[in-house]
């Protein structure tokens, strides 16, 4: 059960282990920036489309690599993406009813014009005929294979990062915020105090599903009424037996001295290594070229943008080869 | 010397009832005492007044010489820890590592000398292999030891249990009281209050603080007070079969005086 929450940490030690939170974070956001932006030229909209799988192409080819040197596991990542099915099918459902009419697709752009029918769908009892777009398709391909890089995205930062660093990435970025009286300390603390306690509650959970299993109480079959019935069976002993601990532990904080308002140091320290530098400054650049790519109107069959492709595409491999170099991946126990 | 001074301690949870009944008692340093009584009788609540997480009423306690205030508390935390029952709920890090850091950031200790004393401590207490371990991964006593280590890494003066070894199990429970000897040889100065359901465990005290219904019941050296059985008896304490044996043996005019084991009664009584 606890593998379920926390599992997404894969213990090694890799490159990407070692790099600063902070840095990770941004440069997940970065890269997600990069991945949204249009490049719909009026009159060229195909061109969008492969502008987009380009520079998808870039950041996947990324992903990936960075994937497998932080030994993120495949079987989770399908794992995670079998509930995009559903967004797929949601999204394509959309994209028939917004895309599909030319008064609707007036406001986005007159790129849709440009693909023509694919197929009606014609239901002759309702008298109904239906025209679906070829653009409704792309649109759609382009929002999940966008999602689907998102996903990644998190899941590396996620497996390569522990929560408990990622409340301390947060407590800095929030720290400017201390001075209008955030209280990012305190949400920092609040948070890893969760993260601590989530396996300890799961404990505390299955020990009561034992405990009124044992008294008769049925989680695992009945009507659905029923099963509410005894969730609440669950619930209740649960909320109270966080309340009481949540009492003592307030009271162990205070014994030894913690007081969230006052000074007190940190035994964390984020460092900020000359790799993370580097990272940071790769992922700029990318997002820095998609920019200058999507604000130029440069397209794909111009020389100029084949040759950024060339230099994005040999520095991303010479930096993977570099970090192959530097970093030796172990496992560590966990 | 006394290192803390009740004078008439009350305290009322809801304004009616009072839970401690004006008890005035002093805590030497360097001794050891245990607090026992029935569940109830206002142990837990006298600890958490000795720490100040409740406010004792004006005048009526003094740790160091000092008034529980606001301002003196830090103070007083400084000098006094405790180590509750749970060993969950005192658990804050999210490893032993960060656990003893915990009471050290609070204490504004500078990051580069932490890992030294986590490490001086974590050995104390015999957890330094497990420095990186999370808490599930850990038994109960090993957590104990942890909190152990956690409040003696912050030096403090006065160190309270609070039936800290109620939730072990026995191999738990004498490792707990080898540390607290081990503890008492290391700092002669240090002084220990334990509250304890184990009649046994309280033997080995300087001097017993029996508690009954919110007031101090009576108080003296284990032995004066475990030859009163009969009083024991009355607010529902059992004496443990050796000590009721030797008081019968001595009430029956067979002198016995060391009854601290089975070995050593069985000695005595042979002479
Ligand atoms: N948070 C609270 N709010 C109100 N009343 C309380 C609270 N905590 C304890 N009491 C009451 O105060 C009295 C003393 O409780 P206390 O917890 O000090 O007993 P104890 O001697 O520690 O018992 P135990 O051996 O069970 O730990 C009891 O009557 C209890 O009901
Ligand atoms: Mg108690």
């Amino acid at each position: 059960m606890n593998n379920m929450i926390l599992g997404r940490y894969s213990p090694y030690d890799s490159f990407l282990h070692r790099l600063d939170p902070r840095n990770k974070i941004v440069s997940m956001i970065l890269l997600m920036v990069a991945l949204f932006f249009q490049f719909n030229l009026p009159g060229t909209s195909i061109t969008d489309f492969v502008m987009t799988f380009i520079v998808e192409g870039v950041i996947l080819f990324i992903v990936i690599i960075s994937m497998i040197v932080a030994h993120v596991s495949i079987k989770q990542f399908f794992k995670s993406l079998k509930a995009m099915w559903f967004v797929v099918l949601l999204l394509f459902i959309i994209n028939i009813f917004i895309v599909a009419s030319p008064s609707s697709a007036d406001w986005t752009s007159t790129m849709y014009y440009y693909y023509g029918e694919s197929f009606r769908i014609q239901v002759p009892a309702w008298n109904w005929d239906y025209p679906i777009y070829w653009a409704s398709i792309y649109q759609s391909i382009k929002i999940v294979s966008r999602l689907i890089i998102m996903i990644s995205l998190t899941m590396i930062l996620t497996s390569t990062t522990k929560p408990l660093d990622l409340t301390f990435a947060f407590e800095w970025f929030m720290s400017p915020l201390k001075l209008i009286k955030f209280p990012a300390h305190e949400i920092a603390m609040t948070l890893s105090i969760a993260l601590r306690f989530i396996p300890t509650l799961l404990d505390e959970t299955d020990r009561i599903m034992k405990a009124q299993s044992s008294r008769g109480v049925d989680f695992k079959h009945g009507r659905v009424s029923l099963r509410i019935k005894a969730l609440v069976a669950l619930i209740i002993p649960l909320f109270i037996s966080a309340f009481q601990r949540s009492e003592e532990l307030a009271d162990a904080m205070e014994a030894r001295g913690y007081n969230p308002r006052a000074k007190r140091t940190h035994y964390h320290k984020l460092t900020w290594s000359v790799f993370d530098s580097v990272i940071i400054l790769f992922t700029l650049a990318i997002l820095a070229g998609v920019i200058v790519i999507s604000v130029m109107n440069i397209t794909y069959y111009t020389p100029t943008f084949l040759g950024w492709l060339f230099i994005a595409l040999a520095i991303t491999i010479t930096m993977f080869i570099l970090l192959g170099i530097f970093s030796s991946t172990r496992k560590v126990a966990k | 010397m006394n290192v803390i001074e009740a004078n008439n301690l009350k305290f009322s949870y809801d304004g009616k009832n009072d839970a401690i009944k004006g008890v005035s008692f002093s805590i030497c340093s360097g001794k050891y005492y245990s607090i026992i009584g029935h569940n109830g009788s206002g142990k837990s609540t006298l600890a958490k007044l000795l720490i100040g997480l409740l406010k004792p009423s004006k005048d009526s306690l003094k740790a160091f010489g000092l008034e529980y205030n606001s301002k003196n508390i830090k103070e007083i935390r400084r000098k006094v820890g405790i180590v509750f029952q749970n060993p969950d709920n005192q658990f804050i890090g999210s490893t032993v590592k960060d656990d003893i850091a915990f009471g050290l950031e609070n204490r504004c200790v500078p990051q580069k000398d932490m890992d030294k004393i986590i490490e001086e401590y974590s050995k104390k207490v015999d957890m330094f292999d497990y420095l990186d371990k999370q808490p599930e991964k850990l038994s109960g006593g090993q957590k104990q030891r942890v909190a152990i280590a956690g409040v003696l890494a912050m030096h403090p003066e006065v160190i309270i249990f609070d039936e800290a070894t109620a939730m072990l199990d026995p191999k738990g429970k004498r490792e707990i009281s080898e540390l607290i000897k081990k503890m008492r040889i290391d700092n002669p100065n240090l002084t220990l209050i334990s509250i304890t359901h184990d009649v046994e465990e309280a033997f080995n005290s300087d001097e017993i603080i029996v508690m009954n219904e919110g007031e101090i019941y009576m108080s003296g050296s284990p032995k004066e007070i475990l030859s009163k059985s009969d009083e024991l008896e009355k607010i529902h304490l059992g004496v443990p079969f050796l000590y009721s044996l030797a008081n019968e043996l001595n009430k029956l005019g067979i002198k016995v005086d060391d009854y601290s084991s089975l070995e050593s009664l069985v000695n005595s009584i042979c002479q």
